[in-house]
């Protein structure tokens, strides 16, 4: 093994070894969630605390005061709660990452770009911890479609996009600390802007657009597609989608990559 | 074979002049701008298995050579080249967390530092060992005392396997007997085929380590050789030159602005023989070297102690508590702290000694557990004084 570092030159020794890699990311992703809960009574169950308020307040609203008449709303509206959460929260400490985790970018020899991946897997685990509930939920409606199989396929499309956006808003906000504080501005405005609460279909068309751009709300439509529906999304959008995740990533990685060299530098 | 080439590296770090948000600098293209050369010009190269010494003055470069050695950030010009994988001690125990334990805390440092992770935790029964912690890993990181935390730093930091081994400034870690341990540990790797980059002010470990020897000033290489040569022709233009005030930051053990800056620390017993150990109710004397690289009217110089077991602190002497004015400095000299007797328990005692301005506004030098102090017998001690006494019966 042999680097030459130049003027300008981007590489990280160990980044090409893909099972150190996963060694790496798994036992930070592991050591970060178990930090999370630590000394806490409840532990990972708080996971589900701030996803099963929302939802009650939600619920509250939209069955009771305004009614919607959305079918069996408090699982339609915790699949789009679950999922908002974990672009949320993944983006907005993907974003902060490498300014929270300065000694892990001293290391020489730890790829860059495992800081804001642990981040956001360290979040995704926050929705795999709900997911129990959901099943309850589930459970006590019209039961779990088989369909359901399919939601490690939406969860990958999601950490597409999730990354992507982290990625690249992580090394601007090293430059400009505006970034964060912008990130926490824009999701407070997607939440509203993404049918989380509200049925897509009754937004009216000439908003459509609006929905059209935003990929989450491609996304939760295919999760209630699997898990409500009971069937597959369709296809070709679905793929569509897909290759619009990937393309977001790559170009993430890219302007992460150009940007990390002189992160140090500006921390 | 060279394993680091080093060819025309300059490093520039830039700053914002003033408080201006970089934001409407880099719009509007203008607005005032520092730049700070960290290195300028510097070539060299370390063969297979050899040791280099990097020696300077605080922001003369050293760690900026390092890091640059170590791939975290990119030189502005020139080329750094490694045909191995690059481990370093260049920050001890950052990553850890206080409320893991010890054990994976460990893990995570054996981790990070390049070992995958079925290989780390083969291993941490050694680092437990050498650490002496093999009774504490289980429990959390707070649990333990900041010597602790830095031994364990420091023993996952030399089990993972280096090729090329960077280390800035860290062997200053633990009382006297681990950093013995330490460097007893790096000759080893020396011995097994590792390259290693040593940055340190302290000449003698340097001397201890180094075959050759690059001395840094302002980011520009003064001279390279010989450990011998380099090292003596840095002390002699040090004694001569007049240093500009650079605070001295290495880490927690030591620090200060070192106007004034301590070069030495000795132990001797009541026949004036050098020691780390006495008897209980035996005289002490502490004898400090010091170097005052500006004039200073007046210091206050200071001896504490206290016990390793429970960090108690067993006493605290200063001049100025004595009343006692040590006079103008200016260059080399040397103090000595005569303590009569010592009523001290059993045990190990570690000694922090430090020079300060006569307000105590300023700290010029300050060692934390400079030196370990045995003080023989009693292996069940649980208090600190063991005071001169007899019983009688009435």
């Amino acid at each position: 093994m042999s680097v030459t570092y130049e003027a300008g030159d981007f590489s990280t020794s160990r980044a090409s070894n893909y099972r150190y890699s996963w060694d790496l990311v798994t036992h930070l992703v592991g050591r970060e969630f178990r930090l999370r809960y630590r000394r806490t009574i409840f532990g990972w169950l708080w996971a589900m605390g701030y996803p099963l308020a929302r939802l009650l307040v939600l619920a509250f609203l939209f069955t009771r005061i305004l009614p919607l008449g959305i079918e069996n709303y408090a699982v339609f509206a915790f699949t789009g709660i679950i999922a908002w959460s974990w672009f949320a929260t993944g983006i907005a400490s993907a974003t902060s990452s490498v300014i929270d985790r300065r000694d892990l970018l001293i290391r020489p020899g730890v790829p860059r770009s495992a800081v804001p991946i642990v981040s956001v897997l360290t979040d995704g685990l926050d929705y795999a911890a709900a997911l129990p509930v959901l099943a309850v939920f589930l459970l006590l409606g019209d039961g779990i479609p088989l369909t359901s199989l399919l939601l490690p396929v939406i969860l990958v499309v999601q950490l597409l996009f999730t990354l992507g956006f982290g990625l690249a808003l992580c090394a601007a906000n090293v430059y400009l600390r505006d970034v964060r504080l912008l990130v926490d501005v824009v999701m407070l405005l997607g939440f509203y802007l993404t049918p989380v609460f509200y049925d897509a279909q009754s937004v009216p068309d000439r908003y459509r657009l609006v929905l059209d751009l935003n990929p989450m709300a491609h996304l939760l439509s295919a999760y209630r597609d699997i898990l409500i529906a009971g069937h597959a999304p369709a296809t070709v959008p679905f793929l569509v989608l897909t290759t619009v995740g990937m393309a977001i990533l790559a170009v993430g990685y890219l302007i992460y990559r150009w940007a990390s060299p002189s992160f140090v530098d500006e921390l | 074979m060279n394993e680091i080439e080093v060819l025309g590296v300059s490093k520039r770090y830039r700053y914002a002049a003033s408080g201006m948000p970089r934001k409407l600098r880099t719009l509007k293209n203008r607005g005032p701008r520092v730049d700070h050369w960290a290195l300028r010009d510097v070539s060299f190269a370390v063969a297979r298995g050899e040791t280099l010494g990097v020696i300077g003055k605080n922001a003369s470069g050293k760690s900026t050579l390092l890091r640059l050695l170590a791939g975290i950030t990119r030189p502005t010009r020139g080329s750094v080249h490694i045909s191995r994988t690059v481990s370093g001690l260049l920050t001890l125990g950052e990553s850890m967390h206080p409320l893991l334990s010890g054990e994976e805390n460990a893990l995570t440092g054996a981790i990070l530092a390049g070992l995958r992770r079925a290989e780390a935790q083969r291993r941490l029964l050694q680092i437990a060992a050498f650490a002496e912690l093999e009774d504490h890993m289980e429990q959390p990181l707070r649990t333990f005392s900041d010597g602790m935390r830095l031994r364990l730093a420091f023993a996952v930091a030399v089990h993972v396997d280096p090729e090329i081994l960077l280390v800035d400034e860290v062997l200053a870690v633990g009382d006297m007997r681990f950093q013995e341990k330490c460097f007893s540990h790096l000759e080893g790797l020396q011995a097994s085929g590792v390259t290693v980059v040593v940055a340190s002010h302290d000449l003698d470990q340097i001397r201890r380590l180094c075959t050759r020897t690059l001395w840094l000033s302002r980011g520009r290489v003064m001279d390279i050789g010989e450990t011998d040569e380099v090292a003596d022709h840095y002390r002699q233009v040090l004694s001569e030159d007049a240093p500009s005030r650079e605070p001295v930051t290495s880490g927690g053990v030591r620090h200060g602005s070192g106007e004034v800056e301590i070069t030495g620390v000795r132990l001797f017993d009541h026949r004036e023989r050098e020691t780390s150990r006495i008897t209980p109710g035996n005289p002490l004397t502490v004898e400090i070297d010091f170097i005052a690289h500006e004039e200073v009217p007046d210091a206050i110089f200071g001896v504490s102690a206290h016990a390793e077991r429970d960090g108690v602190r067993c006493f605290d002497i200063h001049t100025g508590a004595d009343g006692r004015s040590v006079g103008r400095l200016h260059g080399t000299g040397r103090i000595r702290l005569h303590l009569d007797r010592l009523d001290l328990t059993g045990g190990i005692y570690l000694l922090d000694v430090g020079i300060f301005d006569t307000s105590w506004e300023q700290t010029y030098d300050y060692l934390w557990q400079a030196f370990a102090l045995e003080v023989s017998g009693g292996d069940h001690e649980v208090a600190v004084l063991r005071p001169p006494h007899r019983w009688s019966m009435q």
